[in-house]
């Protein structure tokens, strides 16, 4: 991939960092490697039960230390410390939705208990305060610790205390303060109250659970060029930790069960759709899912379900979704054996 | 056709007349310093400074994001800071210029296994980083030599006097085909990759200038596998900015389009293109105008990258008066240049 920033981030990791700090040794895979998307030790994927995360680009490990696996309860002579997904994003135009894209990457380290790095390359955009609130609660709901860090010298200050474990506890605390204070002031410029955030980001909060809905389309992930999966892991990342003890209903309206079952059967090998199967907390649903939509809203829909979302398509989907919305609010549309 | 060690040196001295040079890694071939850093900007090979992450320019050196566009990606640029040009690597990696370099092709399974290989290595010989490493990647499709083609095209094309680049930075939508060469009307630069106009400083004497009465642009797109081109191949010269496309296989005896020249290597590994059997015209000559206008300023900021960034900063100052506080104050100023004020700058400066 031309664009890929990859290069440019490990480079400055192993000009910045070195190849080990202490008992800490990096590994890190050249661009053209393909090892990365194997299981640590092997590669620079974590994952849990079975599921595999993003792969990372550089992780810090102690050698001849043993380690469970979570992924699949091996045992292995290398002991994952920090694990880091690096972009440069920021110079890249990307100053919004692109951020979240990567964050399940560094995520695989984290559900493992580990440390996870997100390492956002300063750039002409600025990081968007969400991804510190989802790093923060991602932190205080997964084993491990979730950090968002522009500069590596912050990264380094982490290694080098590693072994001090006052000292390691009280940046880690320090660094979830700052990145909580980032994310709340801008939420409290924005949002009233998680009401009001709700009301403006397509989500809907029940006592027990939220539903959060969004116009994907089967095409979305059948089409390699479109980056779905991980726009819509991006996404239910993001509604996940803000609603951290809600089971969360993802609702693709319009979407149906088959499309479902299709993408099970043809994307079963595809890591973000895993992800997205396999959330803990976390369930897909389709227009089928609903009880007590129209026949003519599911017509609309349906009418629409392969189309880009502009123009005429997206009016349709707002007038229809809204009727949904509407009727979820006011219980005339449930959710089928809720 | 899968290219292993043995192939690579047969291609590499056949082709280019390199040495060959016997090391305890197995067979390289012997380059010029120069020449050795193009190699590995348009490969990836590395150079053995470290056994674990061997250092390589390419992904280095880049600098716009799309193509009729002026947004800075890191590389050559930081922001406003002249970043990652040949002449700062080679302040901080003086291994880079000081020597001949070998380029070992070394064929590997797994990551693991190449380290192995390397560390030995690495701390058997008094200077690993006269060594590059060409990795032979035996786990992948085609060996992971796409570039390496790309390379092999890279230099054939620039002997016929086209300024060359590989994974070019279209469009989004488009993509980044393999390979770019152009000759572009007028007054201009030829018979060089693209890295090489960055190098004057270093010693290159290869960037000539020239004078065209047209533009002629070139594409190509590379597969060492079976797998299919024409469809990546196709979304480029629709764009209809491109004169002639270009398959590069190294198996193949036939093009998979009669439009379509093919660029691949005969039974004694010789380089020798396959001219398409149709004439048809594959450009529109409004948007190959506006194309060529984007590639003459796109080519000024290669030649920029000689200076360093107070001789950059010093040289915006003598002609605005002022200093530079955004980047869009460097491409108003950078593209506004000729190359003959560029040019002239470089020589102040050497």
């Amino acid at each position: 991939m031309a664009l890929s920033s990859d290069e440019i981030i490990k480079r400055e990791i192993v000009d910045k960092l070195g190849c080990s700090i202490g008992n800490l040794t990096l590994k890190i895979f050249p661009q053209s490697s393909n090892d990365d998307q194997k299981i640590f030790p092997e590669g620079l994927t974590f994952g849990v039960n079975g599921v595999a995360y993003g792969s990372c680009d550089a992780c810090w490990f102690i050698e001849g230390e043993q380690w469970k696996n979570p992924f699949d309860n091996k045992i292995v002579d290398e002991k994952p410390i920090i694990a880091l997904e690096g972009t440069d994003a920021l110079n890249r135009g990307s100053s919004g939705d692109a951020q979240y894209q990567r964050f399940h990457h560094a995520l695989g380290a984290v559900k493992c208990g580990i440390i996870g790095v997100y390492y956002l390359k300063p750039g002409v955009h600025k990081i968007q305060e969400d991804l510190y609130g989802m790093a923060y609660f991602a932190s205080k709901t997964e084993k491990g610790v979730y950090l968002i860090i522009k500069n590596l010298e912050e990264l380094k200050e982490l290694l080098m205390i590693f072994n001090d474990k006052a000292k390691l506890n009280k940046f880690i605390e320090t660094k979830l303060t700052e990145m909580y204070k980032q994310f709340i002031e801008k939420f409290n410029q924005k949002y009233k109250n998680w009401e009001d955030f709700a009301n403006k980001r397509s989500t809907i909060v029940y006592k027990d659970f939220i539903i959060k809905y969004s116009g994907r389309m089967r095409r979305n992930f059948t089409d390699g060029s479109q980056r779905a999966g991980h726009i819509a892991v991006g996404e239910m990342y993001l509604t996940k930790y803000f609603f951290p003890n809600k089971f969360f209903y993802y609702l693709w309206p319009r979407m149906t069960k088959l499309d479902i079952q299709y993408l099970d059967k043809h994307k079963k090998d595809d890591k973000e759709w895993a992800i997205l199967r396999a959330e803990p907390n976390v369930e897909i649903i389709t227009i089928d899912d609903l009880e007590g939509v129209s026949p003519e809203v599911k017509t609309k829909l349906m009418e629409i379900k392969d189309k880009p979302l502009k123009n005429d398509a997206l009016r349709i989907f707002k007038t229809n979704v809204k009727i949904i919305r509407e009727g979820l609010f006011n219980g005339k549309i449930t959710i089928k054996n809720k | 056709m899968e290219i292993d060690s043995e192939k690579y040196i047969k291609i590499m001295s056949k082709n280019f007349g390199l040495p060959i040079v016997k090391t305890a890694l197995g067979e390289g071939v012997e380059m010029d310093p120069y020449s050795s850093f193009i190699y590995c900007s348009v490969t990836g090979a590395g150079y053995l400074d470290d056994p674990l992450y061997p250092f390589t320019p390419k992904g280095l050196l880049k600098l716009f994001y799309n193509a009729f566009d002026y947004k800075f990606v890191t590389g050559l640029f930081d922001n406003t800071t002249l970043k990652n040009t040949p002449y700062n690597l080679s302040l901080a990696k003086k291994f880079l210029f000081n020597s001949k370099k070998i380029i070992i092709p070394v064929e590997f399974n797994n990551e693991k296994e190449l380290q192995a290989k390397l560390k030995k290595f690495f701390s058997s010989v008094k200077n690993p980083t006269d060594y590059i490493i060409q990795r032979i990647e035996l786990s992948k499709k085609g060996n992971g030599m796409e570039p390496f083609l790309e390379y092999l095209i890279c230099e054939t094309m620039k002997r016929k006097e086209y300024i060359v680049e590989n994974q070019i930075p279209l469009s989004h939508s488009t993509g980044s085909p393999d390979f770019g060469g152009y000759k572009i009307h007028g007054h201009c630069l030829e018979g060089a990759n693209i890295i090489e106009l960055a190098m004057i400083r270093l010693g290159i004497k290869s960037v000539r200038k020239s004078k065209k009465d047209e533009n002629h642009f070139i594409v190509g797109e590379a597969k060492t596998s079976t797998s299919t081109i024409i469809n990546q191949l196709d979304k480029y010269l629709k764009t209809k900015l491109y004169n002639e496309g270009y398959e590069i296989s190294p198996y193949k005896e036939k093009a998979c389009k009669p439009y379509i020249n093919l660029f691949t290597l005969d039974k004694d590994y010789k380089i020798t293109i396959i001219p398409r059997q149709t004439d048809d015209k594959l450009f529109d000559s409004d948007k190959q105008g506006e194309y060529q206008e984007w590639l003459s300023n796109y080519i000024k900021y290669y030649l920029i990258a000689n200076l360093t960034n107070d001789e950059f900063n010093n040289f915006y100052l003598e002609i605005n008066k002022k200093k530079i506080s955004s980047i869009k104050d460097i491409i108003q100023f950078v593209n506004n240049l000729s190359y003959e004020e560029i040019l002239n700058k470089i020589n102040g400066v050497l």
